[in-house]
């Protein structure tokens, strides 16, 4: 079709126009003045924040990749013998000038686009997060993603060890943080989640708390832990060979104390009254404290059975055989094990996996002024262990084991609710609850929230909606079933 | 026309918009955007009557027709108020792009090379604005449910509550500076007759009337909606206060969003496209800034003048750059500021073109162009 002058012209006006947008724009995201060379940069993988040698300074630290060994060949027996990561530390009276002493000493411009977790020291974290917050806030290179956790002593001491699995320490802090929900033990909470907490009226934040532990493995590069609530000692650690290539000396191998090498431990949640440490949750105060704020994701549960609700053990009788029928196959019934008469662990104790989404809380406010709290945790559980031999087939029993879960579940929400009393703060966001939906009532109450939530009642409510047996219904070492007052199976 | 519409609204509505509404209205703030919608579908009417009054024209070359010692101060009123538009959209770049991703690139290379471009587009003409506008509208109708989807596990609902604790005041407070973002479609005024129906003049006033409120109907929608969208999500997000807190809330929400190790860092790819919506919607008020300033000497042709605007443009936006706190301060009365301008001249231009509608001239009797015959229109 021929074309007018006019289409023409437009067509190339449009097409002169799209050019050089693009060839700008193009331009322009390459960098200009604020282009980046990868030389000219250090890559940051994690921070670490302490209190200065001098009141009012910080020191900085900071996990370096060793661009030699991650970007560089590799040695001549085919591994890199330099570390991957190595620190730097800086002191100054700002956070600002303290990054730009970690410019100098490196060479290379402090970059921290990819730095994973952020940790604050303790003692830093109870002086207040507040101004930590703003330089973390204003400078685009921090993100609301990255992660925030408090040390139980020097951030640097964490951000220095070699992990054993995972050699950088910020990437073993990443990895244990994304299963924390699997472990119940501590939770992941980002610098957007941490900020969010503080500008929520009625809630107060949390932050996981990271340790230096020991390893208790003779061999280097395993390592095992002993969680407490199974109970056990960890083994006592002994002195362990060098690895073969490493130089006692070299900063690639794990802190030394004692003789003792050092791994990282995430457990636990640092409490904030405003932006201020205040105390610390452990054990089953974090497991149910985890279980208030975002319920259950995989997380084991161990309930041992009071004996007096132990389910009986299922006897086993030979089955009648049919006359005229013979068969070489003896059976032997089994007789129950007295207690205390062996080595295995004792009956009625089960594990479990459970789900459950974030708790319904239900503020109620009666009309006279009074207030208190529902909680609704609907649970989902799947067996893993059981050590007794019950029959979960049978309905009374099943209901013995759900009830047992359930209370387990409501104690440990309890003593996560008495450590909240006592530190006088509110993780959990009942005051949120409130706010949101009686927010005449808050703003009554708001300026002595935390005392009036330590005496407020709270009515915890835990339902376990399925048991999921698994793929078994029992231990096969115990036969068939009799007749007496059992099911037959076919 | 629709793609011109959008492209006023959204080019900054998505960007400031959030933060500031929120302001004023904290949970809120989607309240206040919707009344801002409603309160253009009202205020929309005024250019279907303008299709009425002098079809096939738009507001400033109507009134010249009817009568120049009118035409000419308004024009060069509309000419100074969308030449500062300009340089605030223009500014409104090398604000994003530095607080974004590049804090050392001068502002002076953004707006010289954004004042370039939109005055080339201006002088290729409105339709290949408007072909390239269809494009990116398009591209950030796709975007932004896009962006919801991607951000859906950040997304609580809960942060809405509790709906209208304080009343209604903060909301209607905070409807004031939409406003002002969404009356900028009123600007369409001036070229309103160049997209006209060509069948109008064979349907009665009423139709023609809902044929051309139809259009700013249509407009009115898409902009709410996604300006509905983009507020919504940022505040389920992030929560009232922390948006408050924020700059470009719309920025930080991309910088958020993480799936897995591959789908992450995104707001790069998002910043381009939405430069390009603020680069189009320059383009559109450098056009319009044109025609104004053409009626305002009494040219024909108001694309030769698109290139001689770029001086005062550019010396415009780098007197106008300021800190991006104060920006934002003067954006919180925006909808005061702007609202003489959008509707209250507009309504009056449509009084007296209507009251004028006897004297219009005929083309014989109208001012021959006064400039350079090479300056003449091309076919």
């Amino acid at each position: 079709m021929r074309r007018k002058p006019g289409q023409e012209s437009r067509r190339v006006g449009l097409f002169s126009l799209l050019i050089p947008i693009l060839g700008l724009l193009l331009l322009a995201t390459a960098g200009c003045w604020d282009h980046l060379e990868m030389p000219d940069v250090a890559w940051i993988l994690g921070m670490g924040i302490d209190l200065g040698s001098k009141p009012g300074w910080y020191r900085v630290t900071a996990m370096v990749i060793n661009t030699r060994t991650t970007f560089g060949p590799v040695g001549p027996q085919g591994s890199a013998t330099e570390p991957a990561n190595f620190v730097v530390s800086a002191e100054a009276p700002s956070l600002l000038e303290a990054s730009r002493l970690l410019t100098a000493r490196l060479g290379r411009r402090a970059y921290y686009v990819f730095a994973d977790v952020i940790i604050i020291a303790g003692d830093v974290a109870k002086q207040g997060i507040a101004p930590l917050e703003d330089f973390f806030s204003r400078d685009r290179q921090f993100r609301r993603a990255q992660r925030f956790l408090v040390a139980k002593g020097l951030a640097s001491d964490i951000l220095d060890v070699r992990g054993t699995v995972e050699e950088r320490p910020s990437i073993l802090i990443t990895k244990a943080l994304d299963h924390a929900g699997q472990t119940g033990l501590s939770e992941m909470v980002t610098k957007g989640q941490f900020e969010q907490m503080m500008s929520n009226p009625g809630q107060d934040p949390v932050l996981p708390v990271v340790e230096r532990v020991p390893t208790e493995s003779q061999n280097v590069g395993r390592f095992s832990a002993t969680l407490p609530e199974l109970g056990g000692t960890p083994a006592e650690p002994s002195s362990p060979p060098e690895p073969e290539g490493v130089p006692p000396e070299s900063p690639s191998s794990p802190i030394m104390e004692g003789g003792v090498r050092s791994t990282l431990q995430v457990t636990g949640l640092a409490a904030f009254r405003n932006d201020e440490l205040v105390g610390f949750f452990d054990g089953d105060e974090t497991y149910g404290l985890v279980a208030l704020r975002r319920g259950f994701n995989n997380t084991p549960l161990t309930v041992t059975l009071p004996p007096d609700q132990t389910p009986p053990l299922v006897r086993i009788a030979p089955p009648s055989l049919p006359p005229g029928k013979g068969s070489s196959t003896q059976y032997h019934s089994v007789p129950a094990t007295p207690p205390g008469s062996s080595t295995r662990p004792p009956a009625g104790r089960l594990s479990a996996l459970l789900f459950a989404s974030a708790p319904q809380i239900q503020p109620l406010v009666t009309p006279s002024g009074g207030l208190r709290f529902r909680v609704i945790l609907q649970v989902n559980a799947t067996l893993t262990e059981v050590w007794g031999g019950y029959d979960l087939l049978n309905t009374e029993v099943l209901n013995k084991v759900k009830r047992s879960i359930e209370q387990e579940i409501r104690r440990r929400i309890q003593v996560a609710l008495d450590r909240c009393a006592k530190l006088q703060v509110d993780p959990v966001g009942f005051g949120l609850k409130l706010y949101r939906s009686h927010p005449q009532r808050w703003s009554e109450v708001q300026q002595h929230w935390p005392q009036l939530l330590a005496s407020t009642p709270i009515d915890i409510r835990v339902e376990l909606r399925t048991l999921n047996p698994g793929l078994s219904v029992g231990v096969p070492m115990h036969g068939r079933r009799g007749t007496e007052g059992s099911n037959l199976r076919r | 026309m629709w793609a011109l519409g959008t492209h006023l609204v959204l080019g900054t509505a998505t960007i400031y918009a959030p933060g500031i509404v929120t302001q004023f209205a904290q949970q809120d703030a989607w309240l206040a955007v919707l009344l801002a919608g409603m309160f253009l579908a009202a205020g929309g009417t005024l250019l279907p009557l303008l299709t009425l009054a002098a079809p096939g024209k738009g507001l400033l070359r109507a009134l010249e027709e009817r009568t120049t010692w009118l035409a000419r101060p308004v024009a060069l009123v509309y000419g100074l108020f969308l030449l500062h538009l300009e340089a605030l959209v223009t500014d409104e770049v090398s604000t994003l792009w530095q607080q974004a991703t590049m804090a050392q690139t001068p502002a002076t290379f953004f707006i010289v090379t954004v004042g370039l471009l939109a005055a080339g587009a201006a002088r290729a003409g409105l339709e290949t604005i408007s072909r390239v506008a269809t494009l990116v509208a398009a591209t950030l109708i796709v975007l932004t449910p896009l962006m919801v989807i991607l951000g859906l596990n950040m997304i609580h609902f809960d942060e809405f509550r509790p709906v209208l604790a304080t009343g209604w005041e903060p909301v209607l407070a905070a409807s004031q500076p939409a406003t002002g973002f969404f009356n900028e479609v009123l600007l369409l005024a001036l070229i309103w007759g160049n997209m006209g129906d060509v069948r109008a003049a064979s349907r009665n006033r009423g139709q023609r009337f809902w044929q051309a409120y139809r259009n700013v109907l249509l407009i009115v929608l898409t902009t709410t909606l996604i300006s509905l969208v983009v507020t919504g999500v940022v505040i389920a997000a992030f929560g009232p206060r922390e948006v408050t807190r924020m700059l470009i809330p719309t920025l930080e929400y991309l910088r958020v969003i993480r799936l897995g190790e591959f789908l992450q860092r995104l707001e790069s790819g998002t910043l381009f496209f939405w430069t390009w919506s603020i680069f189009v919607k320059a383009a559109i008020l450098h056009f319009l800034a044109c025609e104004a300033w053409a009626v305002t000497f009494g040219l024909r042709d108001a694309k030769v003048v698109s290139l001689t605007l770029l001086g005062p443009l550019v010396f415009l936006a780098l007197s106008l750059t300021r800190d991006p706190v104060h920006f934002q301060n003067y954006i919180m009365v925006w909808g005061f500021v702007s609202f003489p301008f959008e509707v209250l001249l507009l309504a009056v231009s449509l009084f007296f073109i209507w009251l004028l509608q006897g004297r219009v001239r005929p083309p014989e009797s109208r001012p021959a162009p006064s400039d350079h015959p090479r300056k003449v229109a091309r076919p």
